[in-house]
Order: C-alpha cells, then sequence, then structure tokens
C-alpha cells in the first residue's frame, strides 16, 4: 500500500465529486465563498450558544424538551428501549446488506473503474482513497447536523455534551459506510459460497431474535455491533449521562472502526477491479439479461414505453416475491410481538405501534433511493431517445407516474400491514386512503428527477450517479415526501378505528376516484414539464 | 540500455454468465510492434484489452506484460502500460489539467515532466486553449484525446488501445498515428483493436483476426492476403475469413 498514492487519489475524486461540481454551479467564485462563510458563521454560531446557553433550572417543566421526554416516557421509550431499538435496527441493515444479492464495489462515476484502476496501483491504496474521500464527503453532509444541537442541548437541560452531536452522526455514517463496504468486500470473495453466506446471516437473525424471546429484551447479539453509536448519539442528549460517557461511547465506535477498516483493507487486494462498478451499470446489466429475450416493440410505441418503464418492472415474479418477503418479514414478527410479547416484556401496545415511524423513514428512504437513482441510471438516462422519438411525452409520464406511485404504495402497504396488526385492522387500507396524495409525491419527486436529468448532458457515455447539490435536492423532496408520510401515518392511526365500516368504504372509494383524477391531470402536467425542461436544457 | 518489453496473451478464456466472450485466445505482440486486433462486434476484443490491463480477471490463461503476469504482478506490469479505454469516459468534473496532473501524480512524473508533456500533447491535439475546461462540456472527440494524452504522457513501453480514433478528426488521427510511430520507433509495444480497416491496412504492421473468442488468422497483410487471393484488400479478408470460420 502507498500512502501518498492514496492521498492522491483521495484529493483528486473530492475534487471531481465535491468541490468542483459546487465551483461549476457558481460561476461567481466570491459569491460561492461569501456563501460558505455564511453557513460557516451560522453553524459556529449555534455550536457557541449551545455552548454558553444558561443551563436550566432541573425540574423545569415549561420547556419543549419536558414535554418531548414526558411523551416518550408515556410511550414506554425510555433511553435504553431508543439505544437498543437504534443499535439493533442498525445491525439489520447490515444484515439485509449481507442477504442482498448486489456484488459489487459500487463507484459513482465510471472513469474510476476504466481509467483509475488501470493504473498501477494496488487495490489497497485504491481502497484508502476511496476511503478518506467517503470520510470528507460525509463530513460535508453531518456538518449541518449542528443545527440539531440545540435541541439536543435543550433535551439534555443545557449539558455542553451536546455539542458532540454532529461528531456522534459523522462517526455513525463513517462506521456504517466501512461497514458496508467490508460486507461488499466478504460478498464478494465469498461469492462462490454465497449462498453460505446468506445462511449464516439469517441464523444469525433467528438465533438473536430467539434469544431476545427468551430473555425478554432486544438481545445484545444484535444491538452490540452497533451500541457504540447508538449510545454515544443518544447520550448527547440526555441528563445523567455525562462528556466522559459520551467520549468513552465515541472511542468505542472509534476503535470498532479502525478495525473494520483494517480488516477492509487486508482484504482489499483479493478484490478484482471486476467488482468495482457504477451501480447505474448494474442495473443495466440486470435488466439486460433479464430482457434479452423480450419484445421491446409491442403494438405501438406507447405500449412499449408502458412496458420499458413499468409492467417489467413492477410485474415480475422477482419483485413479487420480494415484496411478499419484505410483508411476511414485518408482519410476522409484527404479530408475535403482539401476540405474546407485549405483556411479557411489560412494553405498552403503543410502543409497538409507535415503531412503525421508525419503519416509514426506512422503507421510503429505501425505496426512494431506488427509484431515484434508478431514473437517472435508467429511465431518463436516455432521455433524449425520447426527445428524438417520442412522438409525445405523455406516455412517459404517465409510466413513469405510475411506476413511482407503485412503489411508494408498496412501501406504504408494507407500513400498513405493520399497523393493521399493531393497532387497528383498517389500517390496511391506508395506501388506498393516501392514494391522492402518493400520487401527488410521484408527481414531486418527479419533477425534481426529470429536472436533474433534463440538466445533464444530452448523450453522456458514461453513467453516473448523483453530485453533490443533484443530491441534496433529492433529499430534500425525501424528507418531505417522508414526513408527510409520518404525518398522514400518525393522523391515520387516530382517525380510523372511529370511523364506520360504511362511512369507511366511502372514503375508499372517493380516494379511489380522487388518485385517478389527479393522475390524468398530473400526467399532463408532467409531460408539460419534461417538455418544457427540455427545451430550456 | 532500456528494457524492451512485450505483450504476451496465453490460451485465455472468459465467460460473462452464459457468453463465453473468449475460448482460448493467444497471440503476442513484439518491441516495435503495431498490432492491429479485428473482429465483428463481440469478438471479445475489449475483453482481451481490459484483462491486460488487469480490469478483468481471466477464468485460464494467463497475460503478461514485460513478462510480468497481469493478475499476480498487476502493479508492476500495469506500471508499463499507457492505456485508452473503449468509450470516452473521464472523470466528468475535473478539468483537463486536473486529469492530467492526476495521472502524473499517480505515476510519480515529477511536476516538470507533466507540464512538459501536458503542453506538448494539449499543442499538438490543439486543446490547449481548452485546458482548465470541464470533461464534462468536451466533445467526444476532444474526451479521446484527453485520455490519449495521458496514455502518452507516461512514456509507456506498452500501448493498449481500444478503438482510440473514433470520434478524432482526420487531422488528430493523422496527429494522433504519427505519436504512435515515434514511440514505436523507441521500441514500444502497441496493441490496437479497431473497425477501421483502411487505418489499420496503412498502419499496423501486424494484424489478427479474432471471432467468437479465438483467433481466426494473424499475420501481416500479405499473409492474410494470400490468404484471401492477391488482389483482396483487408477488407475482402475480414469478410471472408470471418465468413469462414
Ligand atoms: N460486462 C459484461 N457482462 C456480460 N457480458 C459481457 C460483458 N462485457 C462483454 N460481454 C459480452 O462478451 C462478448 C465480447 O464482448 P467484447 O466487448 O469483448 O466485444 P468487442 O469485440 O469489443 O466488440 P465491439 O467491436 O462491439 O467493441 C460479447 O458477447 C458481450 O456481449
Ligand atoms: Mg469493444
Amino acid at each position: 500500500m502507498k500512502l501518498g498514492k492514496s492521498l492522491i487519489i483521495a484529493k483528486y475524486l473530492i475534487k471531481n465529486y465535491l468541490i468542483n461540481p459546487f465551483l461549476k454551479s457558481f460561476r461567481k467564485k466570491h459569491a460561492l465563498i461569501a456563501g460558505i462563510l455564511v453557513a460557516i458563521v451560522i453553524l459556529a454560531a449555534i455550536v457557541i450558544f449551545a455552548i454558553f446557553a444558561p443551563p436550566e433550572p432541573e425540574g423545569g417543566n415549561s420547556s419543549s424538551s419536558a414535554s418531548i421526554r414526558k411523551s416518550m416516557i408515556a410511550l414506554g421509550l425510555n433511553k435504553y428501549v431508543i439505544i437498543d431499538v437504534v443499535s439493533s435496527a442498525l445491525t439489520l441493515i447490515m444484515v439485509f446488506e449481507v442477504i442482498r444479492g448486489r456484488i459489487t464495489i459500487s463507484v459513482m462515476e465510471e472513469a474510476e473503474y476504466e481509467v483509475l484502476l488501470a493504473q498501477p496501483l494496488d487495490m489497497e491504496t485504491y481502497f484508502l482513497g476511496r476511503f478518506v474521500k467517503d470520510t470528507v464527503w460525509m463530513f460535508t453532509f453531518t456538518a449541518w447536523y449542528v443545527s440539531l444541537i440545540p435541541i439536543a442541548t435543550d433535551l439534555s437541560k443545557g449539558r455542553s455534551k451536546a455539542v458532540l452531536l454532529p461528531v456522534s452522526i459523522f462517526l455513525m455514517t463513517s462506521y456504517l459506510s466501512a461497514l458496508d463496504t467490508l460486507i461488499s468486500e466478504l460478498k464478494i470473495i465469498w461469492r462462490e459460497k454465497k449462498d453460505y453466506l446468506r445462511l449464516t446471516a439469517l441464523l444469525y437473525i433467528i438465533i438473536s431474535a430467539a434469544h431476545s424471546l427468551l430473555a425478554r429484551r432486544i438481545s445484545p447479539l444484535i444491538s452490540a455491533p452497533f451500541i457504540f453509536l447508538a449510545r454515544s448519539i443518544v447520550y448527547c442528549a440526555t441528563i445523567s449521562e455525562s462528556i466522559l460517557d459520551v467520549l468513552l461511547s465515541l472511542g468505542g465506535g472509534t476503535f470498532v472502526l479502525i478495525l473494520i477498516l483494517l480488516a477492509e483493507m487486508k482484504l482489499a487486494d483479493r478484490i478484482s477491479p471486476e467488482y468495482v462498478k457504477p451501480a447505474s451499470i448494474l442495473m443495466k446489466e440486470k435488466k439486460f439479461k433479464k430482457r434479452e429475450r423480450r419484445k421491446i416493440y409491442s403494438l405501438g410505441s406507447s405500449e412499449s414505453v408502458f412496458n420499458y418503464l413499468f409492467r417489467w418492472e413492477i410485474v415480475n415474479r422477482r419483485h413479487i416475491i420480494t415484496l411478499a418477503l419484505i410483508l411476511l418479514a414485518t408482519g410476522l414478527p409484527a404479530y408475535i410481538l403482539r401476540r405474546f410479547l407485549v405483556a411479557k416484556l411489560g412494553i405498552s401496545i403503543e410502543t409497538l405501534q409507535f415503531l412503525s415511524l421508525f419503519l416509514i423513514p426506512l422503507l421510503a428512504s429505501e425505496a426512494l433511493s431506488f427509484l431515484i437513482n434508478s431514473s437517472m441510471a435508467k429511465d431518463l438516462a436516455a432521455f433524449w431517445i425520447y426527445r428524438v422519438y417520442a412522438r409525445d411525452l405523455k406516455p412517459i409520464a404517465r409510466s413513469l407516474m405510475l411506476k413511482y406511485a407503485f412503489y411508494l404504495s408498496e412501501a406504504f402497504l408494507v407500513i400498513s400491514v405493520y399497523d393493521a396488526i399493531t393497532a387497528s385492522p383498517s389500517m390496511i387500507l391506508m395506501p388506498l386512503i393516501i392514494l391522492p396524495l402518493t400520487i401527488l409525491m410521484a408527481f414531486l419527486l418527479l419533477a425534481v428527477v426529470t429536472y436533474l436529468a433534463s440538466r445533464r448532458r444530452i448523450i453522456r457515455q458514461a453513467p453516473v450517479g448523483l453530485y453533490m447539490l443533484e443530491e441534496l435536492a433529492a433529499s430534500l423532496v425525501m424528507v418531505i415526501v417522508i414526513s408527510i408520510y409520518m404525518v398522514s401515518d400518525i393522523l391515520m392511526k387516530f382517525l380510523l378505528p372511529t370511523i364506520p365500516d360504511i362511512e369507511l368504504a366511502v372514503i375508499c372509494l372517493v380516494s379511489l376516484v380522487l388518485a385517478l383524477i389527479l393522475h390524468k391531470i398530473l400526467t399532463e402536467s408532467l409531460s408539460d414539464l419534461m417538455f418544457s425542461y427540455d427545451v430550456l436544457s | 540500455m532500456e528494457e524492451k518489453c512485450s505483450i504476451e496473451v496465453l490460451s485465455l478464456h472468459k465467460r460473462y454468465g452464459d457468453t463465453k466472450a473468449l475460448r482460448g485466445l493467444t497471440f503476442s505482440v513484439e518491441p516495435g510492434e503495431i498490432y492491429g486486433l479485428l473482429g465483428p462486434n463481440g469478438a471479445g476484443k475489449t475483453t482481451t484489452l481490459k484483462i491486460l490491463v488487469g480490469l478483468v480477471r481471466p477464468d485460464r490463461g494467463t497475460a503478461r506484460i514485460c513478462g510480468r503476469s497481469v493478475t499476480s504482478q498487476r502493479v508492476e506490469a500495469l506500471s508499463f502500460v499507457g492505456y485508452i479505454p473503449e468509450n470516452p469516459i473521464c472523470f466528468q468534473n475535473l478539468t483537463i489539467r486536473e486529469f492530467l496532473e492526476f495521472i502524473g501524480s499517480l505515476r510519480e512524473l515529477s511536476r516538470e515532466d507533466v507540464e512538459e508533456a501536458m503542453s506538448y500533447y494539449l499543442e499538438i491535439f490543439e486543446l490547449k486553449e481548452k485546458r482548465n475546461e470541464y470533461v464534462s462540456n468536451l466533445s467526444r472527440g476532444m474526451i479521446q484525446k484527453v485520455l490519449a494524452s495521458a496514455a502518452f504522457m507516461v512514456r509507456p513501453k506498452v500501448l493498449i488501445m481500444d478503438e482510440p480514433m473514433a470520434g478524432m478528426d482526420p487531422e488528430a488521427q493523422h496527429v494522433f498515428k504519427e505519436e504512435v510511430r515515434r514511440m514505436v520507433s523507441r521500441g514500444t509495444a502497441v496493441l490496437i483493436s479497431s473497425h477501421l480497416l483502411d487505418m489499420v491496412e496503412k498502419f499496423c504492421t501486424r494484424i489478427g483476426i479474432i471471432n467468437r473468442g479465438v483467433l481466426i488468422a494473424e499475420g501481416g497483410l500479405d499473409d492474410l492476403r494470400r490468404r484471401a487471393g492477391e488482389e483482396a484488400s483487408l477488407e475482402d479478408v475480414f469478410l471472408k475469413l470471418v465468413e469462414e470460420s
């Protein structure tokens, strides 16, 4: 390994992915510099304010933090439960990553493979450079969590340790991405025996689930991998833990992170560059393999667009099986928890219901990032084809709207199944009732995504991922969509159980009709939007 | 005295899922040779070249550059190589200048060497005014020229190029060929894949034709002609041999 070269790689990758895209969009450099300075000043002000804010009198009930705390405790959520839930959720995400089929080290631009890896570098050097780049990348993102400091300060009654919150979040993102790379490496190295790897992961889940059942609490087996991280975040906002506790868990997390990194470097030279691929190419390859034998040109052009963008993706066995599995994976534990455990564990049923609020961001962000990435890589990467060949853009708009609405509804169906089991059976109707909202969300997302896609050059040979500004825009819409869904989920939980069946049926019908009308109208507007973006670019 | 370098490809096999891209391909390129690799679409040219630069791992067989295996001595082997990929793929948000500096520093060239090479190649490829332009704002041919500059800049003993002239204007093609010839005269071994038969006919010193992953003919232009009748052009030869195989 050559440290110097790793740093060179990191330097130019950061330029390419982080700095230059900004420089490019701000033609006037001093405007950019001024903007950055203002941002730094604001962030610094927040930190200073948090440190020197007068601590609140103990037991003062006037602040908002006290009421947040109270309502959380009413739900049976004390800090230990939160730590356990957060850390085991993170573990589960990673285990899911092991089980998932994708075998690759993903990169944003193909040049990283075609150009960079054709240089005389060992893979260890490359991986280290990549890690440094990722770290800087995540640092610029997590810097914004400084704005959470006041909330943490408030919750912890003015403890200055709250200032460490962004550090904890930064550690968590680094840890997640390093672990993700390590898992990819293991999957590549053991690709011949991938079924064993999956089986091991599954066994791990089953054993820790069994242990949780026996011990009547979330097993340390499942929370241990992320316990330091969860603690370092939660302790920033608690009253009784000192700054030393936060630092200790940060130290623990950092130590494990270093171990992960060492393992990653150790394995790097067993990875062939072949597996370093942009996610977009992989998506294409997969589609290509499956569809070679299909007739692309069926009847009219609008039908083939529909087939290409919508039907093949939704109505295929793999997709349906995946959905069924996810439904089962949420429904079954929910049922078991509710049926047998609520009483024994002494947690309230409300806690269980409350958990669906964690599920929403998890599932929705998974669905959304998949949609956005696949649109950029596949559906809209070929924007120019539509420009040239499509008579009008309406069939494309319609198919895309349908596809987005479908994926979002599926994500929501999983949540409604969970809610139906833990809260009230009528919750199962939720995806239908909020369908008009879903169509609206689909429209919002597509408007942003097509805008981003149209800003790109018409013919690009190298498919790439999202750049920083695009990423920011995309995550902004994601946040909006997710919050809207969370709010509607809470509302539904209150409202639905009180509505009589007949009225419920009427509401569903109205929603359906409304959704259809909205779909029609918004499809028109979307194709208009697409057209005008197109003319602009 | 400088070490002379060759390219050796020994019974390479590679499959992608069900597709057998290479089925025992063997050939070699000596120092001072320009070897043209021809073949229909999907014959396995790109796969071969990617194996030679370590981007793809062969299932069986060996590929050596200057006697070093590209799989087990990857770093050493690649330190002799300049490579131009098939598609004009380059870091979208680096400027030409930054990109060339990037490659230069990875190859441990001194700052002066990089500056000198940069001004030389950007001059001959007429990219001088564009040196601070972002790659995403360049045309296909321009990117191809940038990639060529990067490959030439490192003073390779082995040049591996996948359809390098696709998209270049005639003048650039001329400059490009001159430059390659200059390097060949110093003993560089050149492997070039192409569909431009006229160019290959005049430019390459030896030609290999592959189809479905195996070599179906190899030799100088005259050798190949003999197999298809005296008056045949390379195009006739190519069509005949591919047909027969
Ligand atoms: N990443 C890949 N995954 C699956 N199949 C591949 C992949 N790369 C190449 N192939 C297949 O391997 C075969 C050889 O491809 P290759 O790119 O080497 O051909 P080529 O001779 O360079 O063709 P062209 O003249 O079109 O550039 C083709 O059948 C192709 O479909
Ligand atoms: Mg090719």
